[in-house]
């Protein structure tokens, strides 16, 4: 499903024009663009949650090279799935 | 570090900054996220454009603990949701480190050595101007005084340019061929230095035996001694001119003049630089070895032969011969001039150097006599 398929559908549901919808999708991506870039994580219910943290600097081979590599310190996002997600994909067990 | 946003804080914002009810901005973003559950559950795969893409990934069975009973316990196969940003957010997430770049560990570590060993060079280039300089054109001299020959002569006539190249460049070749010099210099020295503590006699030999022939043939035999008198002088000349870091650039451009015969006349020379007296006598008289004519005429100016203070005017007594064909005036002369340099340095405590030229004037004196 492509942006303008969820967004089709999406505006079918919030009872929006396709192009308000693309609107708030494309504000509601860039709010969470910002809120990861300060810092600041963010949980969605049923789904999980999203944040980021730094990476500390770290060597690794690098094959080309064929020497070690030292790789900077590197802020990244991580997401971690809610239990009520991982449920979804898995049966649950009794 | 990182703050958590609640879910209702983010939904009163967004519906804050879009003019919405809450309901409907939450009714977005559960929909944007209930439609990324319906692509994994179709796909096994969804995406959020401009942000990431989620992955519905196996993880094999293994066995783990768990950490309340400290029991192994196994953990089945199961799926689990993975998210990966897309490149925009992660470099507007990595803002703050983007100028950091990956580096190569073997190149990092050249570069430190690298930087340490230019540092080390920069530090123990003084060092090498100074320490080996005294020390090294000392057996330089001994080198000059046993060798007796000609090619040392130039070799020692050479060398002052060189000393004084790498202070005014400090370029680092030039600075590493100097030193490289100046070990090679010590080395021959140190060499030659042995040799005369071993044969002491051997100086006084050869010189006999260069003024054997000068009795003989008057004219070849008045250019032998002059060089091997040379190689003599040139020597103290030398250490005098590293004693007081003299340089000079020497140009043989005077020597045509000087050596045309000229009646005794006495010609002023102002020191241009920290010239010593063997490169005034070389650019007055057109031969170094002269230069303790210079220092007679000029004795009251400085008692220590090895200094000669700038901005001095030196007075050059003219010779009766030239330069490569001293008269027996000439030599008596320098004879002169000679032991008075050894008094000079026999005042200045130069004990050693004092006999040498003592030497050097009793040989004179015999060329003045014959």
């Amino acid at each position: 499903m492509n942006k303008s398929e969820t967004i089709k559908v999406l505006s079918e549901r919030l009872e929006l024009t396709q192009t308000q919808t693309e609107e708030l999708y494309n504000s509601l991506v860039s709010t969470f663009t910002e809120h990861l870039s300060q810092n600041n994580g963010f949980s969605i219910p049923d789904f999980g949650s999203f944040g980021s943290e730094i990476r500390e600097e770290y060597k690794s081979y690098n094959p080309h090279y064929k020497q070690m590599m030292l790789l900077p310190k590197k802020k990244v996002v991580r997401f971690s799935q809610s239990s009520a997600l991982k449920d979804e994909f898995n049966e649950v067990e009794l | 570090m990182s703050k958590k946003i609640t879910f209702s804080e983010l939904v009163k914002a967004f519906a804050e900054s879009h003019d919405l009810t809450q309901q409907k901005a939450e009714d977005m973003i559960r929909g944007v996220f209930d439609l990324v559950i319906d692509d994994l559950e179709k796909d096994g795969k969804a995406s959020i454009t401009s942000f990431g893409s989620f992955e519905l990934k196996d993880v094999a069975e293994r066995t783990g603990i768990n950490p309340q009973t400290k029991e192994e316990i196994v953990i089945p196969a199961h799926k689990k949701v993975s998210f990966k940003p897309f490149k925009a957010l992660e470099k507007t997430v990595n803002a703050p480190f983007a100028g950091l770049e990956p580096t190569l560990l073997g190149e990092q570590t050249e570069t430190k050595e690298t930087a340490v060993t230019a540092k080390v060079e920069k530090e123990e280039e003084p060092e090498v101007f100074e320490d080996p300089f005294e020390e090294v054109t000392k057996p330089a001299e001994e080198q000059v005084d046993e060798a007796e020959t000609p090619d040392s002569v130039e070799e020692e006539a050479e060398a002052p340019p060189v000393f004084k190249a790498p202070e005014k460049e400090k370029g680092n070749e030039v600075s590493w061929i100097f030193i490289v010099l100046v070990l090679l210099i010590a080395g021959t020295g140190i060499w030659f230095f042995f040799l005369r503590d071993s044969d002491p006699g051997n100086i006084d030999s050869v010189v006999a035996g260069n003024q054997a022939p000068a009795q003989q043939q008057t004219e070849q035999a008045e250019k032998v001694p002059p060089t091997e008198t040379a190689v003599k002088e040139e020597k103290t000349p030398e250490t005098s001119a590293t004693a007081s870091e003299a340089k000079t650039n020497v140009s043989a451009e005077s020597k045509a003049q000087k050596e045309k015969p000229t009646p005794k006349e006495m010609t002023a020379y102002i020191i241009e630089k920290d010239e010593w007296m063997w490169d005034i006598s070389r650019e007055v008289y057109g031969e170094p070895y002269l230069w303790p004519l210079i220092f007679e005429a000029n004795k009251t100016i400085d008692d220590d032969p090895n200094l000669v203070e700038p901005a001095n005017t030196l007075m050059i007594p003219s010779l009766d011969g030239s330069s490569s064909n001293l008269t027996k005036e000439d030599y008596a002369k320098l004879a002169k001039a000679t032991k008075l340099v050894s008094e000079a340095y026999a005042r200045s405590g130069n004990s050693e150097r004092a006999k040498e030229y003592s030497r050097i004037a009793a040989k004179y004196e015999r060329h003045s006599k014959n």
